[in-house]
């Protein structure tokens, strides 16, 4: 039964439902994102590694909790410098997860507003990009 | 007697819910880390008033975090049925070494019939080194002046900065001043020009004993003034 109904009405929403006037202070929904020019975003991943490389965003910077921040740091601010964005958007596995809260609040502590950009962390965090057009479809 | 509906509805769901409920004293616990410790635990304690609850899951949302249920039963597995007037605790050990700052971190808590519980480890880091600012920035086509990064120690005990390393030290020249030995330095950068954008990074090794503090980092860079294009 299912089968058909895939057939006729197509596959599942499993979008992430998101108000951006219902989020937390620099908390952004991935609509909010795409109404932005694409090229002035950078997206961080702040998953573990073997997750960024098994299907993190193209062009993402890696910045998480698990490794030392020392050493992660300098390929993002590098990064920011070579390709000045006004914009940075985390994200993490879920929703509260914790880490893209954190690498948030460490890269707006440490550089956002001497490198001017802003810092947001995306509501849904990987499961708003996945299956969403023009992200991880 | 459409009020007389509402009203019933909601005694009813109230009722459900002080019929079963877990009790925590708080969601929230904050730990104020000290300088040595890689570890910490938050504990949640709780009773459970009503009839009985199950825990279905109690998951870390973090690799750093982990969960326990106490008392264990004797054949020391997780309790997981409780019954009314009993009292326990969920502790959280936090592996903070490789966090800096103020950081909440949280158990979900799953209970049956029941919305998931949130409880949170707040943990506050202390900074040992301090780097005022971590980034020098030149506008490219300005003045080529010297910018200074100032460096403190705020430990019970000396940071030695033992060694450093540049990237583009040919157009970001730099000098290390010790002002204070141990507990006060300066890193002073004056670009050979401004002509250019550009990027450097300074790299810093210290004595000290917290590896997250061992290594340190500041950032040089000439940018074109904002607006004006790459």
């Amino acid at each position: 039964m299912s089968f058909f109904t895939w057939r006729i009405i197509g596959p599942p929403d499993r979008s992430v439902k998101c108000d951006q006037a219902s989020l937390p202070e620099h908390f952004v929904c991935l609509a909010t994102v795409e109404s932005w020019e694409k090229e002035e975003t950078l997206w961080v991943d702040a998953r573990p590694r073997a997750d960024w490389k098994r299907d993190g965003l193209e062009g993402s910077v890696l910045l998480n909790d698990q490794e030392d921040w020392v050493d992660l740091e300098p390929e993002f601010v590098l990064r920011i410098l070579s390709e000045p964005k006004p914009r940075v958007v985390v994200y993490c596995n879920q929703s509260g997860c914790g880490s893209s809260k954190y690498v948030a609040e460490q890269l707006r502590a440490r550089h956002s507003s001497n490198l001017g950009f802003e810092v947001y962390v995306l509501e849904g965090g990987i499961k708003a990009l996945k299956g969403a057009k023009g992200f991880l479809e | 007697m459409k009020s007389l509906t509402v009203s019933l509805i909601l005694l009813f769901s109230t009722l459900e819910r002080i019929s079963a409920e877990m009790i925590f004293q708080s969601n929230l616990v904050e730990i104020e880390v000290q300088h040595d410790q890689n570890e910490v635990t938050g504990e949640f304690p709780f009773k459970i008033e009503g009839s009985e609850e199950t825990i279905l899951s109690y998951d870390a949302l973090c690799t750093c975090l982990a969960g326990r249920v106490e008392p264990l039963l004797p054949d020391r597995s997780a309790k997981l049925h409780w019954k009314p007037g009993e009292k326990g605790v969920i502790k959280a050990r936090f592996d903070t070494s490789k966090f800096l700052g103020t950081v909440d971190k949280a158990i979900e808590l799953k209970l049956k019939g029941r919305d998931p519980i949130h409880l949170t480890v707040r943990v506050h880091i202390p900074q040992l080194l301090k780097l005022e600012p971590n980034t020098l920035k030149w506008e490219k086509g300005g003045i080529a002046d010297e910018k200074v990064v100032r460096i403190t120690v705020d430990h019970s005990k000396p940071i030695h900065i033992i060694s450093h390393s540049a990237t583009n030290d040919t157009v970001y020249p730099y000098e290390l001043k010790t002002i204070k030995d141990g507990w006060e330095y300066e890193l002073r950068v004056k670009p050979k020009d401004t002509g250019t954008a550009g990027v450097g990074v300074i790299s810093l090794r210290t004595d000290c004993e917290v590896p997250k503090f061992s290594r340190a980092v500041v950032y040089v860079t000439t940018r074109p003034k904002r607006g004006v294009g790459k």
